[in-house]
């Protein structure tokens, strides 16, 4: 059984709207997921030897060996964000004669295969290439302790994510020791460097209590999420059957409603990403998310050194309308019938949405700019330019690339970020703006004015703001044109 | 295989939405569920499915309480919803797959496919089509037959005639009265179609807030026009 299960593992992987695309938009996606691991592997290789140079006293080594708690509460904080546990793709097998200790086991197997829990290794094995001696030492034995130490991480996130106050009540408290580790490392660096560059040593030179101690909490944590999984799989079902209380209209809606002209569609769009598991996890978490960005990146990084993560600032920056403008007219597709039949001025539909997603980002990019003002004006120039490119010519590509869309997506799924829904056409165009920055970029860094690149791609973005009332009514007018082919297409389906 | 619910109840916060002192379903009785949007139907189907949790009491399934162990769910088909469909499989590879767990070689699944030829139509079988590209009405045609085709000696159905043409309606309906007899399977059907379970079940209860107000047999008192005056009077009401 546990084998038919891996293959229907498999089977999912396969047939999932990713594989649907054409052979280009898989190319690309393809070269996209291979330009990032590069990167980790660039870095990695890279880093003893940038390390050396600005810090000639110090052995590279012993930074990022050093730093592995600081690492691990990073990837456990990315994790919080990225990190889905398949605990629903074992509903259809609940009703079956299919044990639910296998059921447990293949959730357990599942969740190890995520991408989040090998991309360090991309990092770390140059990085190990580069710094242990293997005449001494075992590199490969340090990767394998990386892993368990990822693995760790990957153990707590389980432990909170599987249903039972007692397994998430014991994963937070992992996380405080975790967070303890970090805060200690700034409280007392010298020793929690050298515990932590001992954990490391204890990989490298082969002792087996380095690598015990971290598998036996890794076994120990991954049975209590077997037990927790297999008691608690009434609460799957359970989740749905719940009554959600109904909402009634407080001060915001009140205060969207009231806005002339646009306050109804305002009003429909917050109520859309408020009610719904998938909407509603991305408002809640990205704004939180890149405020903690923003402190991260002001108080570590110069304008310079963080112009290669432009294309992860796209992202951050406008960030809620990056999220949610990927599904522009396909999850409001579930009553496009409705819309597309009713006397409603698609111009001003489509004006509303960008709208509002442009006061979301203009909120986050207030609160962005007050953080960054005091810690990074520098900073703050970058996060601004990209903010406003974010919501100029990348809300733009996102809402017209989503002309196109007829597929529609199920927004009661709890992934934030996925394919599902999301057309080939559009996902080519939605990548546009991560490619057109790049040349914007370097073109900036370039010109002879200070912060180039930050009023460069401020200033494109700007372009797209200024004549936002032209394009939303072509837009609008493509919307009402296509709406004929979206709909027949979505019902060829 | 006989069922029995004895002092069962189920609440969401706080609020009763099931509560069936005791009732007793006999080996081979085709218990039919109605009641209003609401009346718990659901909700008892997936308590005897053990898919939830009651607050109290239990149902047994031939003297085995479900929620204490697995065994009785290899007599047990069930279609509640398209939860219990595996979207990414074609509906082939699913009714073998749905064989496999019950012991069945895919020839016995395909021989058993036979009775459900005409139920299932050409839209379905040998379309190479993944159920979650189907059609609602042939998403739920893939259920039910993934549930018939395993003989089982339960049988639990959640409004098996929505989304259904007529015509399918029809045929399921007759299947459902045929497996019935010949097989003597128990089956628990919940429907708003009155008429259809009139013609056959044997036995059907009405559920009103989660409390059987109605334990009707058809077979005795002719028709089921207890339960559609009682839809009447709510109607009026």
């Amino acid at each position: 059984m546990f084998k038919t299960l891996i293959s229907h593992s498999w089977q999912m992987m396969r047939r999932s709207a990713f594989f649907e695309k054409s052979m280009f938009a898989k190319g690309l996606i393809a070269f996209v997921i291979f330009f990032m691991v590069m990167n980790l592997y660039a870095l990695g290789r890279s880093l003893p030897v940038l390390l050396q140079e600005q810090f000639p006293d110090f052995a590279p080594a012993e930074w990022v060996y050093g730093a592995l708690p600081l690492i691990l509460l990073g990837d456990l904080f990315m994790r919080f964000f990225i990190q889905k546990v398949p605990a629903s793709h074992v509903i259809p097998y609940l009703h079956l004669p299919v044990p639910t200790s296998t059921l447990s086991v293949y959730r357990i197997f599942r969740s190890w295969l995520h991408p989040i829990n090998f991309y360090l290794l991309f990092f770390f094995y140059p990085f190990i290439k580069m710094t242990i001696n293997p005449a001494t030492s075992s590199q490969e034995l340090g990767l394998l302790g990386i892993f368990l130490l990822v693995g760790i991480n990957h153990s707590i996130l389980m432990l909170i994510r599987t249903p039972g106050k007692e397994s998430k009540w014991l994963g937070y408290l992992l996380v405080i020791l975790l967070l303890s580790a970090g805060v200690a490392y700034y409280m007392i660096p010298e020793k929690i460097m050298q515990e932590s560059l001992n954990v490391f040593l204890a990989f490298v030179y082969a002792r087996p209590a380095g690598f015990l101690v971290p598998l036996s909490m890794i076994v120990l944590l991954q049975f209590i999420v077997y037990r927790q999984t297999i008691k608690n799989f009434y609460q799957l079902y359970e989740s749905e059957e719940k009554v959600e209380k109904s909402a009634g209209q407080n001060i915001i809606e009140n205060l969207l409603a009231s806005v002339p002209v646009y306050g109804s569609y305002w009003l429909l769009e917050w109520r859309l990403l408020l009610r719904n598991r998938r909407t509603k996890s991305g408002l809640y978490t990205f704004l939180p998310m890149a405020i903690a960005f923003a402190v991260y990146a002001g108080l570590w990084f110069t304008e310079q050194e963080q112009s290669g993560m432009a294309i992860v600032y796209i992202l951050i920056a406008g960030g809620i309308g990056s999220m949610h403008l990927q599904h522009a007219f396909s999850w409001e597709s579930h009553f496009f019938d409705y819309i597309a039949s009713r006397d409603l001025p698609m111009e001003v539909f489509v004006r509303a949405k960008y709208y509002f997603y442009l006061l979301i980002g203009g909120i986050q990019l207030l609160l962005i700019s007050l953080v960054l003002a005091f810690l990074n004006i520098d900073m703050m120039l970058l996060f601004a330019g990209i903010s406003l490119y974010s919501m100029g010519l990348g809300f733009y590509i996102y809402l017209r690339a989503g002309i196109r869309h007829s597929s529609r997506m199920d927004l009661q799924g709890k992934a934030s970020f996925n394919m599902e829904g999301v057309s080939g056409m559009k996902m080519l165009l939605g990548l546009l703006q991560f490619l057109i920055i790049l040349p914007l970029n370097i073109i900036g860094f370039l010109l002879p004015v200070p912060h180039g690149a930050a009023l460069l791609v401020g200033i494109t973005g700007m372009i797209f703001l200024v004549n936002h009332r032209r394009w939303t009514r072509k837009l609008g007018q493509r919307l009402e044109a296509r709406k004929y082919i979206n709909l027949a297409l979505y019902r060829e389906k | 295989m006989n069922i029995q619910i004895q002092q069962l109840q189920k609440q969401y916060s706080g609020q009763t939405v099931l509560d069936i002192p005791e009732l007793d379903i006999a080996r081979g009785e085709l218990l039919g569920i109605v009641g209003n949007n609401g009346a718990g139907k659901t909700t008892m189907l997936r308590l005897a499915l053990d898919l939830i949790e009651a607050n109290e009491g239990h149902i047994s399934i031939d003297g085995e309480k479900v929620n204490e162990s697995t065994h009785w769910k290899r007599h047990t088909g069930s279609f509640l919803d398209e939860g219990f469909l595996i979207g990414f499989l074609t509906p082939e590879e699913y009714f073998h797959f749905n064989g496999e767990v019950y012991g069945m070689s895919p020839a016995q699944v395909d021989e058993g496919l036979e009775l459900y030829k005409r139920f299932l139509g050409d839209e379905i079988v040998g379309t190479d089509k993944y159920i979650r590209q189907l059609s609602t009405g042939n998403k739920q045609k893939v259920g039910i037959v993934a549930a018939m085709v395993v003989n089982p000696s339960v049988l639990m159905l959640d409004e098996p005639f929505n989304f259904l043409d007529p015509s399918s309606q029809l045929i399921i309906r007759n299947i459902l009265r045929e497996v019935n007899q010949s097989r003597g399977t128990t089956m628990l059907i919940s429907s708003h179609n009155i008429n259809h379970l009139a013609d056959i079940c044997s036995r059907v209860i009405l559920l009103e807030k989660g409390l059987i107000i109605k334990d009707i047999r058809p077979e005795v008192n002719g028709r089921l026009d207890e339960v559609e005056r009682y839809f009447a009077s709510q109607a009026e009401e």
